[in-house]
């Protein structure tokens, strides 16, 4: 089983969109659709991971946000989370990585947060 | 937790509130126990806050023990209700009955959401988390 993951670019940002449950079974799925863009030769600007369609996630999930976050860092690219749902939110808040990854409600924002 | 429920007798008010939920001890069963748990909650008038902490509690722990499960063995869940809110054990066969580690962020995660979290093993190093959560415990972020 694998999370469905749509892709799409919108100038200089990549738009990455899981849909369903990101676990120890579908997150790995995730960190293998970001690891390929956050390390392109020609990378984009910015990366914007909508959680939108995102139910549940779980420390796996945020292990692979934090390490793309670290990998984006290094290679200068901006890197956001947008519109988590409540529950998600609430994880994230828990494990206290809305103090190091940033975290729009909006897509469109987080859109223009990573070029900033 | 060796006893077993008794058939309720006709007109009985009491029934022991236990479920136990057996299934292969692979990952790609962590969903269905997760729904299992967020509907066994529900039951019995947890928040929804408190429901997802449970709903993550009870993947953390399964994670965990799954990367030390021998393969084509059970992964076994016992849910009990206890007067202020709901134990769940969760335990797996091991080879090396290894206690998780709880230096990881997993463990953390898990200690964060679930309430009370204690590890031990059992005979044939039988290896298990057990959350005992309660209502109204739960701090809104």
């Amino acid at each position: 089983m694998s999370a469905d993951i749509s892709i799409r670019t919108e100038g200089d940002v990549v738009v990455v969109t899981p849909a369903g449950d990101l676990d120890a079974v579908t997150s790995p799925g995730l960190a293998a659709v970001l690891e390929p863009i956050l390390g392109a030769e020609d990378p984009c600007r910015g990366v914007v991971i909508d959680f939108s369609k995102v139910g549940f996630c779980d420390s796996r999930c945020i292990g692979v946000l934090v390490s793309s976050y670290r990998h984006a860092r290094d290679r200068g690219i901006g890197l956001a989370v947008s519109a988590p749902q409540r529950t998600v939110h609430r994880l994230f808040a828990i494990a206290g990585i809305d103090q190091v990854i940033t975290i729009e409600d909006d897509t469109q924002d987080a859109m223009e947060t990573v070029l900033a | 937790m060796t006893e077993e429920t008794a058939a309720p007798m006709p007109g009985a008010t009491e029934v022991r509130d236990a479920v136990t939920v057996k299934m292969p001890a692979d990952s790609a069963y962590l969903s269905v126990l997760r729904t299992a748990t967020a509907g066994l909650a529900a039951r019995l008038d947890f928040t929804l806050d408190e429901i997802e902490d449970l709903r993550i509690g009870v993947d953390e722990a399964c994670a965990m023990l799954l990367s030390q499960a021998l393969p084509g063995t059970d992964l076994t869940t016992e849910f009990e209700l206890t007067g202020d809110g709901m134990r769940i054990s969760v335990s797996v066969l091991t080879a090396d009955g290894r206690l998780p580690a709880r230096d990881t962020f997993a463990w953390t995660v898990l200690s964060a959401l679930a309430g009370e979290v204690d590890a031990g093993v059992g005979p044939d190093d039988r290896v298990s988390i057990v959350l005992h959560k309660r209502r109204g415990m739960t701090e809104s972020a």
